[in-house]
């Protein structure tokens, strides 16, 4: 791929797409209106709702035989407007003032409360009884007569008299916010009227003032504000700022791929030479930077309006790295979503054939977001792998300040992951002529596999295998969890990473010798193989874990998965586990299928970027540099010895030498590393030289072309 | 002399449709070479083929002896392809469009600047060259897009239909644009169904019929071989006597 060509087709692109006014209503028109209308203009509109509520009086019927003292705090509110019996049927006057009513029964919970239910604060209480008195006030406050009724049932007026129990209800309607109002302001004053006559109780008997509360309760948030407005802004704005990204390469990808045939410039480029994967470059670009513009500009004008809130003493306070670090976790949203794009609009013939491609496209992309704007959804390890709601929980653990490195790590892993296979499926939509020239393709011809007798897998076949084989590793392993150590080494070893290359290589017909490497070494890159596979480990443990220490949880994990403490697994079984499996399985596809397909990327990128995947597959932020650089070391002995076998050699015993020393406490009292954190500089040194001597043997080895 | 264009045994199906069945043909420097056939007879399909846009089920192309299939990128570099139906971007100025496949074809910065001043002076531009393309008449469209083929001095012109859908005067400027490069050596295989240009133009002319190929030769040899006064009664003579075969 020429990159010259790939940015002259990317620059032309974006200036096309950005002298469409579509792109640009989308990019910077409906953020600088949508978020000023949404925050400010709902908060003015409550405000000025909440105002005119406020100044309105309430106009409330009394039914029932009050105490005098109740109806004169009424009338003396200001805002009540009272009107004694209004719109009450005679027959409820009649048995109101008889006697004749009861009030409905206390309301207790119906259910004995379960475990769930208590753990969530749940209390089950039954309807409101529909009662004669109801029925009766209800047409009265529907019809918008009153905004309230207060009944008096009767025995009130004795009962406040005779220092025993009366009741009072308030009838209201929750739907209009007047009724509510009226509600409110009933209850405030009926309270205040019992408080009142409990004072005068609680004075006339000489009892303390605390008898009649016995326990008054206090409850104090101890959120601060950005955790507080974090959490609401967190919930929405993952879910908002997704869709935002979406809406903004949407139309670019549809113009740059359908809208292209339509116009009739497909056929123009194509005729130029340059390649299918030059110009998915070019366009997956494009479509991607407008989408980030779009992001860019959706999270100013969303950073601006909340910063304006807050200068009114509203409660958007947040900081500008919130807002930085879900720029940066939104970009791999926006790689995901511009190749998707790309790819799914490339097989429309117009621009609306595009937009009924992409329509339910974007809404089943979009509609699992609402899951994680539920608080019960987090971000764990089963969530950090699902596409797009990934990254919206982590927007949401980002804005409360509770998204851990691990959790960062592994969310960015798997949507790369994903944004890795959506290129590639654009790029394999791209190289169907019959699509870039406005025919139909089938979606069987586009996966029909084709076999290739001899070859060797290529780039995009091995960046397929890893996506694939990484998520299928990583929810294997959490199914597996409970099966036990053994069990779930072996299957995710041989049977995420080993079997899928094998079925591969005899499926297409790959020419195992070559992809896989499976050679004898020779003698000097046998001995470098094991003087790296002696030595390289102490690099990893006493240089690049200083880099980044892992947490002390993640090392007693360790301890247990390695069964380290395990004084009952014979010290073969832990080889034969962990430095023999991964030596076969992980070297078979890391060094063997991996590289051998990243071949053609030439030497040092293959190496770097097959080292890249195999600390990536680690899924851990701290396991990353030295897994990288162990697998460096084997990449590039690999290479020069063209045998999987001093890979394997390598991996075995890097790990068994570790995983020996880390379990024997004779061998690390004796090394003198009883109580260190890291490994000391003196072994560090000398593994170093071992590994120089390692390499060196390697130099002198012929290069493989 | 070795021909710049070659073509041996073309074969194009799509799915159980066979486009083009068979077919060969040559083009040598200064020759311009006419591909006559009705509508659906196979001449875009064959000039795809030959542009390296599309990729025959069967059959070679080869551009100054490079095979389309091996060298796609240095084969394509020879190539100047137009058709009728050939758009331009329409928010991009002609000269912006001639920039862009300027750097496509990697052609150096400098010697680009020249080269679009001249195709803009030569092809009368200069008034439209910095308007968007979306406010061109078709004729200025068609000038730009001949300003596109010529861009990178290809040795091999493939022109489908380039006067199809023109008026009589834009469409004598293509023609006489065309005329031009046969005197500078190049390749052209053009195709129409417009006669009268086939007869004016075309050193040699192949008649095209349901994807194979009846018959070719100049005018002269096709109208002695048919017996007909023009080329229209010798193309309808060689359809007809093959459908009555």
């Amino acid at each position: 791929m020429r990159f010259s060509i790939v940015w002259t087709i990317f620059r032309k692109e974006l200036i096309d797409s950005l002298r469409d006014r579509r792109t640009l209503i989308m990019m910077v028109g409906v953020p600088l209106l949508l978020y000023p209308l949404l925050v400010i203009g709902a908060a003015k509109l409550q405000e000025s709702q909440s105002e005119a509520s406020e100044a309105r009086n309430s106009k409330v019927a009394l039914w029932g035989r009050f105490p005098a003292a109740l109806v004169e705090r009424l009338k003396a509110h200001g805002k009540i407007e009272v009107y004694e019996w209004l719109g009450a049927p005679s027959r409820i006057r009649l048995d109101l003032e008889a006697g004749r009513l009861s009030p409905p029964p206390r309301r207790v919970p119906v259910a004995p409360r379960t475990p769930a239910a208590e753990k969530q604060g749940e209390t089950k209480a039954p309807p409101e009884p529909d009662t004669a008195v109801v029925a009766a006030a209800r047409p009265v406050i529907l019809n918008r007569r009153v905004e309230a009724v207060l009944v008096a049932w009767p025995g009130l007026a004795e009962a406040s008299r005779a220092d025993t129990l009366g009741h009072v209800s308030v009838l209201y309607d929750s739907v209009r916010a007047d009724s509510r109002k009226a509600q409110e302001r009933l209850t405030e004053e009926a309270n205040a009227f019992r408080l009142g006559l409990v004072a005068d109780r609680v004075r006339a008997r000489s009892l303390d003032p605390g008898f009649a509360t016995a326990v008054e309760m206090h409850s104090q948030n101890v959120a601060p504000p950005d955790r507080r407005t974090g959490m609401l802004l967190g919930s929405v704005l993952g879910y908002m700022l997704i869709l935002i990204s979406a809406m903004g390469g949407f139309y670019s990808a549809i113009d740059l791929t359908a809208g292209e045939k339509e116009r009739g410039t497909m056929q123009t480029l194509l005729c130029a030479p340059v390649r299918s994967t030059e110009i998915i470059g070019g366009k997956f670009l494009a479509v991607w930077v407008i989408s980030l513009l779009a992001t860019l500009a959706n999270l100013a004008s969303m950073g601006a309006t909340f910063s304006r809130v807050a200068a009114f003493g509203g409660e958007m306070r947040m900081t500008i790295g919130a807002y930085a670090l879900t720029l940066v976790v939104l970009l791999p949203v926006s790689f995901l979503l511009s190749a998707l794009f790309l790819a799914v609009a490339a097989f429309a013939k117009d621009f609306k054939d595009g937009q009924n491609y992409l329509t339910p496209l974007l809404m089943a992309l979009i509609m699992p977001l609402f899951v994680a704007a539920t608080p019960q959804v987090e971000l764990n390890p089963w969530t950090a792998f699902v596409p797009l709601v990934n990254i919206a929980l982590l927007i949401k653990a980002l804005f409360v300040s509770e998204a851990k490195p691990d959790a960062i790590f592994l969310t960015l892993l798997s949507s790369a992951a994903y944004a890795m296979l959506a290129i590639l499926l654009a790029a394999k939509v791209f190289e169907r002529e019959a699509v870039m020239l406005g025919g139909r393709e089938s979606l069987r011809g586009m996966f029909t596999i084709r076999r290739r007798p001899g070859e060797t897998p290529d780039p995009s076949l091995a960046l397929l295998l890893f996506a694939v084989v990484l998520v299928l590793a990583f929810y294997g392993s959490l199914l597996l969890s409970g099966a036990g150590t053994v069990v779930s080494i072996l299957v995710i070893q041989y049977g995420f990473f080993l079997l899928p290359c094998l079925a591969i290589v005899a499926g297409i017909g790959f020419s195992a010798r070559k992809t896989l490497a499976l050679r004898l070494p020779p003698w000097r890159g046998l001995l470098a193989a094991v003087l790296l596979g002696l030595s390289a480990w102490t690099l990893a443990a006493g240089l690049l874990v200083r880099l980044l220490p892992p947490p002390e949880s993640m090392i007693k994990a360790f301890e247990k998965i390695f069964l380290l403490r395990e004084e009952t697994v014979p010290l073969w079984m832990i080889w034969l586990l962990f430095a023999a499996t991964p030596g076969l399985c992980e070297e078979i596809l890391f060094r063997g299928f991996i590289q051998s397909g990243l071949r053609g990327l030439g030497k040092w990128p293959a190496l770097l970027v097959t080292a890249l995947l195999f600390g990536l597959a680690h899924s851990s932020i701290y396991r990353l540099l030295p897994t990288m650089a162990l697998g460096l070391v084997i990449g590039y002995t690999v290479w020069k010895t063209r045998s999987i076998v001093c890979g394997m050699i390598i991996h075995a015993l890097s790990n068994g030498v570790a995983l020996t020393l880390a379990r024997s406490e004779t061998l690390v009292r004796e090394l003198g590393l009883k109580g260190v954190v890291f490994l000391p500089w003196s072994i560090t040194l000398a593994g170093g030289v071992v590994v120089l001597v390692g390499l060196l043997l390697l130099r002198g080895l012929p290069e493989e072309t | 002399m070795e021909p710049l264009l070659a073509a041996e045994g073309l074969l194009r199906r799509f799915g159980d449709v066979l486009a083009v069945d068979g077919v060969s043909l040559a083009v040598h420097p200064g020759e311009i070479v006419g591909l006559l056939g009705p509508n659906g007879a196979g001449k875009t399909t064959i000039l795809r083929m030959l542009a390296g846009i599309l990729r025959p089920t069967s059959g070679t192309v080869r551009i100054h002896g490079l095979d389309m299939q091996e060298a796609p990128l240095e084969a394509k570099q020879r190539i100047g392809f137009l058709s009728g139906d050939t758009h331009l971007y329409q928010r991009l100025t002609p000269r912006e469009v001639l920039e862009y496949f300027g750097r496509l074809y990697e052609v150096p910065p400098e010697r680009l600047a020249r080269r679009i001043d001249e195709l803009v002076a030569q092809l009368e531009m200069s008034s439209f060259a910095a308007r968007p393309c979306s406010t061109l008449s078709s004729g200025q469209k068609q000038r730009a897009n001949i300003a596109r083929a010529f861009l990178h001095e290809p040795t091999v012109l493939i022109l489908d239909e380039p006067t199809a859908t023109l008026d009589v005067v834009s469409g004598q400027f293509i023609i006489e644009a065309i005329r031009g490069q046969k005197g500078a050596g190049r390749a052209v295989l053009f195709s129409t169904h417009i006669m009268g240009e086939a007869e004016y133009l075309c050193d040699r002319i192949l008649l095209l019929h349901e994807g194979r190929l009846l018959d070719q030769g100049t005018l002269a040899e096709l109208l002695e071989r048919t017996g007909c006064a023009n080329l229209t009664d010798a193309f309808l003579e060689r359809i007809g006597r093959r459908e009555a075969a």
